[in-house]
């Protein structure tokens, strides 16, 4: 009888020091999880390579390019990345993010020994951040974020040390931090500001300095150097299925996480120590619908509270020991099979080896002064890839709806005056534009007509030039 | 007592089952819909797999879906022909909820008679009176309800294991499953509102469904969530028929439905129950209540279910209207007369929910004998290569008489052109333009029209003009015609 209540309590352990397989996982958490983020990394930058893709995907990636390389004294901020595209080959560009990622992994796990935070929840916490698409996505991409996130955890890194001019040193990767939007600014201060007068409960002048100068350079950034209240967004935002990946978005948070923080915050609701956490809660969601680009904001509580949920669940005594393994087991391979179904999808993202080779052609035999007329979302593929300007960019307010008008408009009477009075000269069709808009009407249809002709095609990515009435 | 209570359940079960049955071989053939189920059954047992790449419907797709019930379906077919399991096993379902309405009541109120009272209302409830369908609702609702009483007795570990069989069986039967995690979360909230204590066990059983059911529907609609996105909600319904799947909630037809008795007693009780009684057994079945209207409302359920679902919460909340109304009259002069008040209850329910669920099942829409002879003649007189037009309604008579293509049918699911097919499959019935009806047929590659008597009722036409050129031969020339499409649409 006591055997079996022991073998029965011994079971119950799934997530505790005596289980010796997870205890072996926590103990050498950094080597597995490094393991894991560079598997969970490498998988799309593989299959980018070995579908002639671009290694570099998504939008915002062939923003900060194109900003690096035209970068003015305002955009000084740039310098590092312009220096970085001048020793790097192209190809090899991805190493900026992932190394990023590496180092935060590194920084994170040494932060986390010098706090009360159990190796459970640290150990969760990386497991599901690791797996979730907009970190993967972040770091798979030359992205804001990826730097903020580096930047911050390496401040908080300098601030975790003892010696005292560590600390002070934390004021410089916190302000450089503050160079990317106000709004990361903003959550940063209110990080800094918990932190120090909430959890470290300390009111020195040194924790007054680091906030407060980073306040300043946030609000100097953002009046100053005009940097963007939120950056982006770099696609089309679609509310839900952005916040959910399962349901189609470019880089949400997966369904099991979601749920996962939801029962997280039910059994955490109102303990003492989550409070700070609550309050975040509220400005992240709100931010979100307003900019589905700080999705990563948001991924990051959810997963946090996703971890407690599941270190609280799986910690405690369950009254059927086998149901408590299969949920385990289920939850766990529901997790991963979310950010498989993602991976499959990353081939999706563009740009498409055919939208390298058409632009980069129009690059190099195109020399026509004028606009280029595209979705927007391509933008910056043109932009980056021919060196031509786009009629319009997603984070140009109000400039898709001109796009929009001559995408869609039913008549050339009505499309040949939008296209010359803003000078547009070449319109690029490529494979996700084929499938998206209607060919027996609008742009697709209109193409028909002798004032456009088709210079170069390859696949199903087109570049087809818009010549003056007397030329045709 | 409680000997004869079972007794009466069974005679109950009985006389539900024997009606139904009647009533589901009075009326000819089954309903349009269970026609893509019968398929489904017989290629299961005839290849051992569901047929996920149909080659007909539509002219070929891909359709996902749960085949616990066609398995079920499926193993049946192997003693039985497929036309009497279609008829026999959705009504023997539906009547084996008679005893488990029994057995809740029975739990709720400790009193076996209110819970032999719910059985009865339960019986006769006119919305489960679709006695010629064959679909997924027949085997969900049971297993549910039955679900749901093993959930209310999980401290004994056989019924915990019943639970757990019943809801991996109804997370791979439909994701209508969502409805009892939908009732969790009011559960939860009514529990916590109230102060009472949430229980350890009950708490892990609802996070291990919640889990389940997700991973569950993952596994099967992974694609359909990326393509479909939040419309995977609305099974990618033509928008122009969203309505009929999806209507808006009606009072009077949900009171005819449910019935008038049974339908005033539910709203009652769950007054009394939510701000008087206060009973955390009850809490259950009205958060089911309350998440089946909300579904409903949100059009994230489709009505008829949703419907059935309520009906079947009222009738068990009947129970308690039972035993509180026994309760009463006990402390009133009245004493005496309890019996013969519930008996008056009994027997007003009845006859205010019989007729309707007479009428309700007479009243099915289901193809006439004639119209199927049309369907099997095109399947002996046509090519293997024919591809059918027909409506709506009719595209899985196609698929399963004709066994040829057709242009559309009730399965939306993953159709990328599903609006544009719909709106053309109402042109062919409406068009007074040859041009555009052969250029439909031409865009379908369609070889075969079909107009029932059903289609003209549904359209309003009698005959239809463009027919009467050179393109078209009509080939079978009974009540039903069927057209040969000779011409193409050539643009010069």
């Amino acid at each position: 009888m006591i055997e079996e209540i022991k073998q029965q309590m011994n079971e119950q352990k799934i997530i505790s020091g005596k289980n010796p397989i997870f205890n072996h996982l926590v103990e050498n958490q950094k080597w597995y999880l490094l393991l894991l983020l560079v598997i969970v990394l490498a998988i799309p930058l593989v299959t980018n390579y070995s579908m002639g893709k671009p290694i570099i995907m998504g939008e915002e990636s062939y923003y900060h390019l194109s900003q690096a390389k035209d970068a003015g004294a305002l955009e000084f901020y740039y310098a590092p990345l312009s220096l970085a595209m001048q020793i790097i080959p192209e190809s090899f560009l991805f190493i900026i993010p992932v190394g990023l990622a590496i180092f935060s992994l590194l920084l994170f796990i040494a932060i986390i020994k010098k706090t009360t935070i159990s190796n459970k929840l640290s150990f969760f916490f990386l497991f599901i951040l690791f797996i979730s698409p907009p970190f993967i996505f972040t770091f798979t991409t030359i992205s804001a974020y990826s730097v903020y996130f580096f930047l911050v955890i390496l401040g908080f890194f300098m601030l975790s040390r003892k010696n005292v001019n560590w600390h002070y040193a934390s004021v410089i990767p916190f302000v450089f931090a503050t160079f990317f939007d106000l709004y990361s600014g903003i959550i940063l201060v209110l990080i800094q500001v918990t932190n120090f007068y909430l959890v470290k409960k300390e009111n020195s002048s040194k924790h007054y300095i680091i906030w407060v100068s980073t306040a300043i350079f946030s609000l100097i950034n953002f009046l100053i150097l005009k940097i963007p209240f939120i950056l982006g967004p770099f696609h089309f935002e679609q509310k839900i299925p952005d916040l959910i990946s399962d349901l189609g978005g470019l880089s949400g948070i997966n369904f099991f996480t979601i749920m996962l923080a939801f029962l997280g915050l039910f059994i955490t609701w109102k303990r003492k120590n989550f409070y700070i956490f609550y309050l975040f809660l509220p400005l992240v969601i709100l931010v979100y619908f307003f900019n589905t680009q700080t999705i990563f904001h948001l991924m990051i509580l959810t997963v946090f509270f996703a971890a407690t949920g599941f270190v609280k669940i799986f910690q405690r005594d369950w009254n059927l020991v086998a149901l408590k393994k299969f949920t385990f087991f289920l939850l766990i391979l529901g997790l991963i099979f979310s950010t498989l179904t993602y991976l499959e999808r990353i081939p999706e993202i563009g740009p498409s080896h055919s939208d390298f080779e058409t632009l980069t052609w129009s690059k190099n035999n195109l020399e026509i002064q004028g606009k280029v007329l595209s979705i927007p979302e391509n933008s910056y593929f043109i932009e980056y890839f021919s060196e031509q300007k786009p009629l319009s960019q997603l984070q140009i307010k109000g400039s898709e709806n001109l796009t929009q008008k001559a995408l869609e408009a039913p008549y050339i009477d009505e499309l040949f005056p939008i296209l010359e009075q803003n000078e547009v000269t070449v319109i690029y069709i490529n494979q996700h534009m084929k499938q998206e808009l209607p060919d027996e009407q609008g742009i697709l249809f209109l193409l028909k007509n002798e004032r456009f002709k088709i210079v170069h095609s390859h696949k199903n990515s087109e570049v087809w030039l818009f010549v003056a009435e007397e030329n045709s | 007592m409680n000997k004869n209570v079972k007794y009466w359940i069974f005679a109950v079960f009985i006389l539900t089952l024997v009606l139904r049955l009647i009533l589901a071989f009075t009326v000819p053939n089954l309903t349009y819909e269970s026609y893509f189920h019968m398929r489904q059954v017989e290629h299961i047992t005839e290849h051992g797999v569901p047929l996920f790449q149909d080659s007909l419907s539509y002219g070929g797709r891909e359709n996902l879906f749960h085949p616990t019930f066609h398995y079920v379906g499926a193993f049946f077919n192997i003693f039985f022909p497929i036309e009497m399991i279609a008829k026999i096993l959705p009504n023997i379902f539906i009547a084996c909820l008679i005893p488990i309405v029994y057995l809740i009541g029975r739990k709720i109120t400790n009193n076996p008679y209110s819970g032999l009272f719910a059985g009865i209302v339960a019986g006769f409830l006119p919305v489960l009176y679709s006695t010629n369908s064959f679909t997924l609702g027949s085997m969900f609702l049971p297993l549910m309800f039955l679900a749901i009483y093993a959930f209310m007795n999980i401290k004994d570990s056989f019924y915990l294991y019943l639970y757990l069989l019943c809801f991996i069986l109804l997370s791979f039967t439909t994701p209508a499953t969502f409805l009892i995690l939908i009732g969790y979360v009011f559960y939860l909230g009514l529990s916590i509102l109230e102060g009472k204590r949430i229980n350890w066990a009950e708490l892990e059983l609802m996070i291990f469904s919640l889990f389940f059911f997700l991973w569950a529907q993952f596994l099967f609609y992974k694609n359909t969530l990326i393509k479909e996105g939040l419309g995977f909600i609305s099974w990618n319904v033509p928008k122009q028929i969203l309505l009929q799947y999806f209507p808006q909630f009606s009072i009077a037809q949900s009171l005819v439905l449910v019935g008038i008795i049974p339908f005033v007693v539910g709203i009652f009780v769950v007054y009394q129950a939510v701000f008087h009684l206060k009973t955390q057994k009850s809490f259950l079945l009205i958060s089911l209540a309350i998440s089946t209207t909300l579904m409903s409302w949100l059009k994230f359920m489709e009505f008829n279910l949703a419907l059935s679902f309520f009906a079947i919460v009222i009738s068990i909340l009947f129970a308690i209207f039972h035993q509180e109304m026994n309760n009463y009259m006990q402390k009133t002069k009245f004493f005496r007369w309890r019996k013969r008040a519930t008996f008056v209850l009994v027997f007003l329910t009845i006859i205010t929910i019989i007729f309707p669920a007479i009428v309700h099942s007479l009243d099915q829409e289901t193809p006439t004998n004639e119209e199927i002879e049309a369907f099997k003649w095109i399947n002996s007189h046509t090519t293997d290569k024919a591809k059918v037009a027909a409506s709506l309604k009719e595209g899985s008579l196609v698929t399963y008489y004709s066994e040829r293509e057709n242009i559309m049918d009730g399965q939306f699911n993953l159709i990328k052109d599903v609006n544009e097919r719909f709106d053309n499959t109402n042109a062919i019935f409406s068009t007074k333009f040859q041009t555009q009806a052969l250029d439909i047929f031409d865009s379908y590659g369609t070889t075969h029209f079909v107009i029932t008597q059903k289609s003209k009722e549904n359209y309003l036409f009698e005959e239809l003009d463009y027919l009467k050129g050179d393109c078209f031969d009509l080939i079978y020339d009974e009540e039903t015609k069927i057209y040969l499409v000779k011409c193409k649409l050539i643009i010069t």
